[in-house]
């Protein structure tokens, strides 16, 4: 598959079957637009707002997100894993079944959003704020944590890492 | 190649169709439900599933076939002769499938179920349940977990670490995450490494 650049980012609406390795996107607004097995692996996002856009089995893993925000926006069967969030806001979003396994969050908010069936397992969260969110199966197992906080979310049905108390599938 | 994914909210199982981009025949992978969604994702696509492929005889990835039979014409590829009343095409690892336009590599994986396959198309795994993002497949007992980890490690460990994981249960992941974020990981790298042989406790093994 062929890497493509900030010009195709930009200027297209649907980003289907896309190789963006290594992009580097600043200071923009990303709205209405639909990936589809978009690959964006080893990108760089400052000071980025992603707004109403859909991802569907989108490849994100080693990324690095600072001053983003994701806002309505809809990402399913999709990899964060291995990423950098510094300063993000996920806002009203349907975040469904993504892994952001081994991701580094530092001051990131989940606000009002479904992570349902998401793993964060052996991530790193620090100053991470996840309110009034779906967390029914979401897997924390493994992670380190300083100053994480769970207000108004539904953790009863999420596995919160205690070692060997990770869901099976069966 | 093309993936489509499905979850059913039933089952928790993912369902996935491989074909082109721009429709034609398919495969379908782990039929778990068939409901209106996953019409739509054939019907708006343009597929025709023309093969079926069964990781493994449980009943949340495999029930659609129920459904799935009155509606399309298609071969079922398992590797145990029977699924849900349906005869198969029964694997083994000798066996590879063309069909739909794709090359299908059964790898057998011991453990989980008597009959658990992973497909490997192109540089792409579809694991069912023996391994997800974060985790490996649930076992009975130490004898069947210790098969299951020295078949991964021998069969899986050693791909390209680009390979695609497409699981039963939960996100997509890499075999590279997987070996940088899966704590079960560390186990299998001792046994690809140094090619450690598996202590079995035979008492818990039911004869």
């Amino acid at each position: 598959m062929e890497t493509h650049g900030i010009e195709k980012f930009e200027n297209e609406d649907q980003l289907i079957d896309i190789n963006f390795n290594h992009l580097h996107y600043t200071h923009g607004l990303v709205q209405g637009k639909i990936f589809d097995s978009t690959i964006l692996n080893y990108s760089v996002f400052e000071d980025v707002d992603f707004k109403n856009c859909q991802f569907d089995i989108c490849f994100m893993e080693y990324s690095r997100f600072t001053n983003c925000r994701f806002i309505e926006v809809r990402m399913t069967h999709s990899i964060l894993a291995r990423s950098v969030f510094k300063n993000c806001l996920f806002e009203d979003c349907d975040l469904i079944s993504v892994n952001y396994n081994g991701i580094e969050a530092d001051e990131t908010c989940w606000q009002s959003s479904d992570l349902y069936y998401s793993r964060f397992i052996s991530s790193h969260l620090r100053n991470v704020l996840i309110h009034d969110c779906n967390l029914k199966r979401v897997d924390f197992s493994h992670m380190t944590r300083d100053n994480l906080s769970f207000k108004s979310s539904n953790i009863q049905d999420a596995y919160l890492g205690r070692k060997g108390e990770e869901e099976e599938d069966r | 190649m093309k993936i489509k994914c499905h979850f059913a909210v039933v089952g928790l199982s993912n369902t996935y169709i491989i074909g082109d981009a721009k429709g034609g025949p398919a495969i379908m992978v782990d039929p778990s439900r068939f409901d209106i969604t996953l019409l739509k994702m054939i019907e708006d696509n343009n597929y025709y599933i023309r093969a079926v492929l069964v990781t493994h005889n449980h009943e949340n990835h495999v029930r659609g076939l129920l459904t799935m039979r009155k509606i399309y014409d298609f071969d079922i590829y398992a590797a145990e002769p029977d699924v849900m009343g349906f005869i198969t095409k029964e694997l083994s690892e000798e066996n590879h499938i063309d069909c739909c336009g794709f090359t299908v590599e059964p790898i057998m994986i011991r453990g989980h179920s008597s009959d658990s396959l992973v497909y490997k198309i192109g540089n792409t795994l579809f694991t069912g349940d023996l391994m997800s993002a974060g985790r490996l497949g649930t076992t009975s007992n130490s004898w069947t977990k210790a098969t299951m980890y020295k078949d991964l490690a021998e069969k899986i460990n050693v791909l390209d670490e680009n390979t695609m994981i497409f699981p039963g249960h939960g996100p997509p992941s890499t075999l590279k995450i997987e070996r940088e974020t899966n704590p079960s990981f560390k186990d299998l790298d001792e046994f690809t490494l140094e090619g450690a042989e598996l202590e079995i406790h035979e008492e818990e093994f039911e004869i």
